[in-house]
């Protein structure tokens, strides 16, 4: 998510956000259904195995990928200055507060 | 809604609480065709009216007594909700400065999973479906008034940072 921007650019950043929806959108229509129908075929256990090799495939993708290294040279020092930037960035603008906030209670209705 | 649906199938749509599964698949199919069929510009007042339409045609799902009719409700809701998802990903990425691109998505991201954790747990309380979705539509309707309240975004605003 973090390194969307740097990757599409900003003329393609609507398109990439609109796929990135749906590819969550996707995930959630296609994979309790693979995970329904495995658990059918090979047991519940098996398919939690199966789960967490992914989760470590996943991982060492994102580890290797050269994109996950497109960020700005600028990093925290420690986690609260990363916190403290954060939420001074988000505090400062209306927009991310706006939506910060909206995205907060859909989230807050939506479980 | 972790809570909800799996209630709402068995009492309302007299199909079985696994049948929750089929609702939360309808609203993910519903948003995905919903994020390209009502593409537009970002802005936080069509996030906000995409919020607010969730929270009205949510109140439509007690009406619902067969699984079919359910899912075809849910599907609209996650169809009028795509805008909403897609554009505040765009708007995020749009505001945040560079710098703090990774502060702000973790901050974000860490408030959400409270936020949903908190609303699985008054779910639980509540343990029941009409009460449940009302308030949903009442805090979807908080939502909607938080976004459409900040008004339009202007071009200005709207740079690509």
């Amino acid at each position: 998510m973090t390194t969307r921007s740097e990757v599409a650019g900003p003329a393609l950043l609507d398109q990439a956000s609109a796929i990135e929806a749906s590819s969550l959108n996707l995930s959630l229509v296609v994979g309790p259904a693979l995970a329904g129908a495995l658990t059918g075929a090979v047991g519940a256990a098996t398919v939690i195995d199966l789960q967490a090799a992914l989760t470590l495939v996943v991982a060492a993708l994102i580890a290797i990928n050269p994109v996950f290294e497109a960020r700005p040279p600028q990093r925290a020092k420690n986690v609260s200055q990363a916190l403290g930037d954060g939420i001074r960035a988000l505090a400062s603008n209306r927009v991310l507060r706006g939506t910060g906030a909206a995205s907060t209670l859909a989230a807050f209705g939506w479980d | 809604m972790a809570i909800t649906f799996p209630l709402y199938a068995a009492r309302t749509l007299h199909a079985g609480d696994h049948a929750g599964g089929y609702l939360w698949a309808a609203i993910a199919g519903g948003s995905l065709l919903g994020t390209f069929a009502l593409a537009g510009r970002p802005s936080l007042r069509r996030v906000g009216i995409s919020y607010g339409v969730v929270g009205l045609t949510a109140l439509a799902w007690p009406l619902a007594h067969t699984l079919v009719l359910g899912i075809l409700l849910i599907a609209f809701t996650g169809f009028v909700e795509g805008p909403a998802y897609s554009g505040t990903i765009a708007l995020r990425q749009r505001h945040t400065p560079p710098a703090v691109r990774a502060q702000v998505m973790t901050t974000l991201n860490g408030v959400a999973m409270v936020a949903f954790a908190a609303g699985a747990a008054i779910g639980g309380a509540v343990n029941q479906p009409l009460p449940a979705i009302v308030a949903f539509a009442v805090i979807l309707a908080l939502a909607a008034l938080t976004a459409a309240t900040r008004g339009h975004t202007s071009p200005a605003e709207n740079r690509v940072l």
